[in-house]
């Protein structure tokens, strides 16, 4: 609920549309009402008048029913325009407003959630939201105004037949919707929540569509999409059982208000208190009051669905980042050497630490390989320098500086990390390289593809750098979009490279190719990459063996070009 | 207009999906045109109680079997409108869930190689949104186009029968009406179909944006995003406004006309009334039906902007539905029940929608029981290879042949049961290790024990021993918490929990470091034992590990032979290894 109050908030700004829209949608409203009632009062004081052979002033009644139709068409029209045009604004400020605050919380406070979770907070809560005040605030407000309008008009002429009409007017407009949020309120919830899994699910059925075909296990996921959707439509049901029967209650406003105008009024026109023009107006317009209230009885059977999408949005825009950026950066060091100083990071929830205690001083223009089994936390060790997460514990240094009293924007441009699966947009080749480097030329791009081995490959596209890549890199093969990113990162002018397997998965001509090409690239940068290749082990200066998060004692440089495993090349002597 | 023969088909897939509909439909509909022709009787009885009241002195006494009357038309229409509504909800359910499913099953026949150039997002929009999409077409805009056709006339019938000469003025203004509609819907036909094609757009864009989080930091490249997102969502928001601006312009013509038939009926009525030539009970009842008359067609021009939504998110569904997906067999063959699998390719060629042939007049034998190692320079096709086989795509030209039959005649779902795949890149679904391993098949009470033999196997025990949690660890989307080496012995552990006789194999030793490879290689050998495995290569070990070699080139054949062969030879093979051979021999 204070999510709701947290939303009307964010209307402030458009305080005077939403005042507009009010009353402008008021107006017609009360010229529709008025429109009928007065048409009902005129042809019942010509009817009286024929009857007793007097004239009459038509003039003035016909007028204003003209006018009356006028105001009620036009008034419509131009408060759906601004009542609209406010809530849109909003939202798709809300939505620039949310992604900004993701990328702080990207991706360490990011990891429990699927990432189509977080997209169907940013789209659909979002749409949703507009709801709250184009089909809940507003139609409220208005019917509430509209029904003390009628009830204080009825009073001039009798109170219990007021009495009457706010009785009902209170049903529709109060306790009917009460009590329809009452009770939409646990199926409304559980719709959001399975139309977000379900969602979440299909991501996943999509991505993995490959795995699920080659296993057989497809029939099983379909079987359990299927179950969800049905499980969705269920909880709709029930929800859409609660506005029917709110429909029902509210639908039935005006035709109730008017017999009991009706059922009151006979008795004090018997009595002379009321004239037959005036009973006429009455019943009718209690009559047309149906057209204020109708549209709450869909509203509030949606307003626990509306009201969970607030709390998943503002869920999203509360969430804390893992690190906390410095609000008075020092200035960029002069120097980029890195120093770990007893640095350990364990993961939240996980048993044993990621890295524990690691020392190291990496000089200006080192060139090291880290080496190590999977998980021996080479892949942590970038985040670290990326500052993704925070170190448990220890310091790590740029230039002597440490990495949490510099900004997030310098850091970022003095170290490039490619991780293991760097992601391709849905965007060109030449937008995908850019990211790096806004500035650089067409030349500058098919040199990064060059060193990559990929000039061909690009040049061999119908489009060139203009081709799109397809989501996710899906277009190229795996090696290729793996390679792409690479050279992206080449592209950058960070003087610290950290490559994370960056020709894994490649033939050996090739990755050699590559890694003679970043070599040459990367000329008076520090260089650092985590490595399974004995070739890119040869290359560096230095082997940093890790095991199990911890560094292992020294060894010569040789004593990892030569395993005693089966691995690598010293099979291949028996030739 | 060019999107015109999609909007047609749009219309027709909704066409097809009302029989699902069936006769929940047809209940809607008649519910609301009963609900709406009520209003009748109670108009004629509320005037009927009025004239008499005003005109007749009479009181609540008198009044009283009216009112009753008219308060039991109250309820009769309000449990009509439940009716009504609900019957609806029932409708677009069913033809919701029939979508749904028809959706789920051509996503399948396409396979994941044919949708690889939509983002996933894009497609979970279509199945859920795009569906969603269509449920007020069912649930509203076709009950309310019944009560539009069937009330007006009804309402013209009463009103003819009390006094012609009003119904006169309530037809004058129909068909002006009609034309006005008819203008403004095909604009906002147009202007819908654009939004919905944005919305389908940021759904994707967003999606991406979200995944690609970590590299556009790292690029210090989130603002421009940032920027990029927030333009996206303006441009929604333009594109909205401007099909509401229609929808609502309709409305106003209607409101227009509602309001110009109550005040010529008023004024008419009125001085029929004056001269004494209309009784007042008459005139009232004509003048209470006079809203009657178009309210049916306005609440349908309420409801046609969700018929014109649902028109343009089923044309994101038919373009879908006639991506084209392979001519399966009507009669599949039995796929090879047998032991062993032998394959043969003849003449193979296939070519990505649109850029140069991946495979090229591709032939060769593989034996059964065989270990073959595909080697090549990366992008030479080794990967479609595979796609062809697990029937993720079909031959452009020339066929494969399993054990001497055409694979193309079997059904792939049963096909695939004979194969072990593991992917360069393997993806885990959001559930535990169990799961991921087991992906359903054959799993029994001994699933536990079996999925913790095929994780020892793939010398895989040791990593989840570690994860909280152990086999019941959840392991969520991409994997998140696992190296790339742990993935790929997750993966090699999937394609160990049920031995098929064809293993296919992406370099399953990518990402892991010597000890575990050679931990690795015991195992894959026992995998491959026996069985026929297609193996891609990269590194020299897994090359030579195999029986024989096939090296492709540019998605043709380059040379087939044992690795001494090759190397003996001089050809590709001995040019892509040299490197690696060099450094063996000058290592210490």
């Amino acid at each position: 609920m204070t999510n709701l109050l947290r939303l009307l908030a964010l209307y402030r700004p458009y305080a005077l549309w939403i005042g507009a829209s009010v009353l402008i949608s008021l107006a017609s409203l009360l010229a529709n009402i008025g429109l009928i009632a007065v048409a009902g009062w005129f042809i019942t004081a010509m009817a009286a008048a024929g009857l007793a052979g007097v004239t009459i002033d038509y003039f003035t009644p016909a007028a204003l029913i003209r006018a009356l139709a006028i105001l009620r068409s036009g008034g419509r029209y131009v408060d759906r325009l601004i009542s609209h045009e406010a809530t849109f604004r909003l939202m798709g400020e809300l939505r620039g407003h949310i992604f900004a605050s993701l990328e702080p919380l990207a991706p360490a406070a990011l990891a429990d959630l699927r990432s189509g979770d977080i997209t169907e907070r940013l789209r659909g809560d979002i749409d949703r939201l507009e709801h709250v005040f184009l089909r809940l605030v507003s139609p409220l407000v208005v019917a509430w105004l509209v029904g003390a309008i009628l009830v204080a008009a009825l009073a001039r002429w009798n109170g219990a037949m007021a009495l009457a009409a706010a009785a009902i007017f209170l049903l529709a407009g109060v306790a009917a919707p009460a009590l329809g949020a009452r009770a939409g309120r646990a199926p409304s919830r559980v719709a959001a929540t399975t139309s977000a899994d379900l969602r979440a699910r299909l991501t996943d059925d999509i991505k993995g569509l490959a795995p699920l075909l080659a296993t057989g296990a497809d029939a099983r996921h379909i079987a359990a999409l299927e179950r969800k959707m049905d499980d969705l439509l269920a909880a709709e049901a029930k929800v859409a059982r609660v506005g029917a029967l709110g429909q029902a209650c509210v639908g039935a406003t005006g035709e109730l208000a008017a017999l009991a105008v009706l059922a009151f009024g006979a008795p004090l026109l018997r009595a002379g208190a009321l004239k037959s023009p005036d009973l006429a107006m009455a019943v009718l317009a209690a009559l047309a009051a149906l057209e204020a209230f109708a549209p709450l009885a869909g509203a509030f059977g949606g307003l626990f669905g509306i009201l969970a999408s607030a709390d998943r949005v503002f869920g999203l825009i509360d969430r804390k980042p893992e690190v906390e950026e410095t609000a008075r950066p020092l200035p960029p060091p002069a120097r980029f050497n890195i120093s770990f100083h007893a640095v350990s990071l364990t993961y939240p929830g996980a048993a044993r630490p990621a890295l524990t205690n690691i020392d190291l001083e990496i000089s200006e223009g080192a060139r090291i390989a880290f080496v190590g089994a999977s998980g021996a936390g080479k892949s942590s060790l970038a985040d670290l320098l990326m500052r993704f997460r925070d170190p448990s514990q220890g310091e790590i240094r740029l230039g002597g500086v440490a990495l949490k009293k510099l900004s997030g924007r310098l850091l970022h441009s003095r170290i490039v990390v490619v991780r293991q699966n760097p992601h391709l947009f849905a965007a060109t080749v030449a937008e995908n390289l850019r990211l790096a480097k806004r500035s650089a030329s067409d030349a500058e791009l098919w040199a990064a593809l060059a060193s990559v081995d990929l000039e061909e490959t690009i040049r061999a596209l119908p489009l060139g750098l203009e081709a799109p890549v397809g989501a996710a890199g899906e277009k190229l093969s795996g090696g290729q979009a793996k390679r792409l990113g690479l050279a992206r990162a080449l592209l950058s002018d960070a003087p610290i490279l950290f490559l994370d397997e960056p020709t894994e998965g490649l033939d050996a001509t090739t990755a050699q190719r590559i890694l003679a090409a970043v070599l040459r690239r990367a000329e008076g940068r520090t260089l650092l990459i985590a490595t399974h290749r004995p070739a890119e082990m040869a290359a560096m200066e230095d082997v940093i063996a890790l095991d199990g998060g911890a560094r292992l004692a020294p060894k010569p440089q040789a004593a990892f070009l030569a395993p005693t495993g089966s691995c690598g090349l010293q099979s291949t002597t028996r030739a | 207009m060019s999107g015109r023969p999609f909007v047609t088909e749009a219309a027709s897939l909704l066409k097809a999906n009302e029989a699902q509909a069936g006769a929940a439909l047809r209940l809607a509909m008649g519910a609301g045109v009963a609900r709406g022709a009520a209003a009748i009787p109670f108009a004629w009885l509320l005037s009927d109680a009025i004239s008499k009241t005003a005109f007749g002195g009479a009181d609540l006494a008198a009044l009283a079997p009216t009112l009753t009357a008219l308060a039991g038309l109250v309820v009769l229409r309000a449990l009509l409108s439940y009716a009504a509504e609900r019957t609806g909800f029932a409708a677009s359910a069913r033809a919701r869930a029939a979508l749904f499913r028809q959706l789920l099953a051509h996503v399948r026949t396409l396979g994941p190689v044919r949708l690889a150039g939509r983002p996933t997002g894009e497609l979970v929009a279509i199945l859920t949104d795009a569906v969603a999409a269509s449920d007020p077409y069912w649930r509203r805009y076709l009950p309310a186009r019944a009560a539009s056709a069937a009330l007006p006339i009804l309402v013209l019938l009463s009103v003819t029968f009390a006094d012609w000469r009003a119904a006169l003025v309530f037809v004058v203004g129909a068909p002006v009406a009609l034309l006005f509609l008819a203008l403004a819907g095909r604009g906002a036909e147009q202007a819908s179909d654009r939004q919905w094609t944005r919305l389908l757009r940021l759904g994707g864009h967003l999606l991406d944006a979200v995944q690609g989080l970590p590299d556009l930091k790292i690029f210090n490249a989130s603002r421009r995003e940032i920027a990029l997102v927030a333009q996206m969502a303006e441009a929604y928001r333009k594109d909205a406004m401007a099909v509401l601006r229609i929808a609502f312009l309709t409305s106003l013509v209607l409101e227009f006309f509602t309001a110009l038939a109550i005040a010529l009926v008023a004024v008419l009525v009125g001085f029929r009334l004056l001269w004494g030539q209309l009784d007042f009970h008459t005139g009232l009842f004509v003048l209470l039906l006079a809203p009657e008359f178009y309210a049916p067609t306005r609440a349908l021009g309420a409801e046609r902007h969700a018929k014109m939504e649902a028109q343009a998110a089923a044309e994101k569904i038919v373009a879908l539905l006639d991506r084209k997906a392979p001519d399966l067999p009507a009669l599949p063959a039995v796929s090879p029940t047998g032991e062993t699998v032998s394959l043969r390719f003849e003449h193979v060629r296939f070519a990505y929608d649109d850029g140069p042939p991946a495979l090229d007049d591709v032939s060769f034998e593989v034996a059964a029981g065989e270990t073959v190692a595909l080697v090549g320079p990366s992008g030479a096709g080794k990967s479609t290879l595979f796609a062809l086989l697990l029937r993720f795509i079909e031959p452009d030209a020339g066929q494969i042949l399993v054990n001497g039959e055409k694979l193309a005649a079997f059904d792939p779902r049963d096909w695939r049961r004979h194969i072990a795949h593991m992917p360069q890149t393997p993806y885990f679904f959001d559930g535990d290790v169990i799961e991921n391993v087991a992906m359903g098949r054959d799993a029994g009470a001994d699933v536990e024990a079996r999925v913790a033999r095929a994780l020892a196997q793939a010398s895989a025990e040791k990593v989840f021993a570690r994860l909280p949690g152990g086999l019941r660890a959840r392991i969520g989307e991409n994997g998140v918490g696992l190296s790339g080496g742990e993935a790929q012995r997750l993966a090699l552990a999937r394609a160990f929990y049920r031995p098929a006789p064809l293993v296919l194999l992406d370099e399953p030793t990518a990402h892991l470091d010597c000890e575990t490879e050679a931990d690795l290689r015991e195992g894959l050998a026992q995998l491959c034992a026996g069985r026929t495995a297609l193996v891609i290569a990269h590194r020299l070990a897994t090359a030579q590990s195999a029986d024989r070699l096939i090296v492709l080139d540019g998605g043709r054949v380059a040379e087939t032979g044992s690795h001494e062969a090759l190397l003996a030879a001089g050809g590709v093979y001995a040019r892509m290894v040299a490197p690696d051979l060099a450094r063996a021999e000058t290592a210490p």
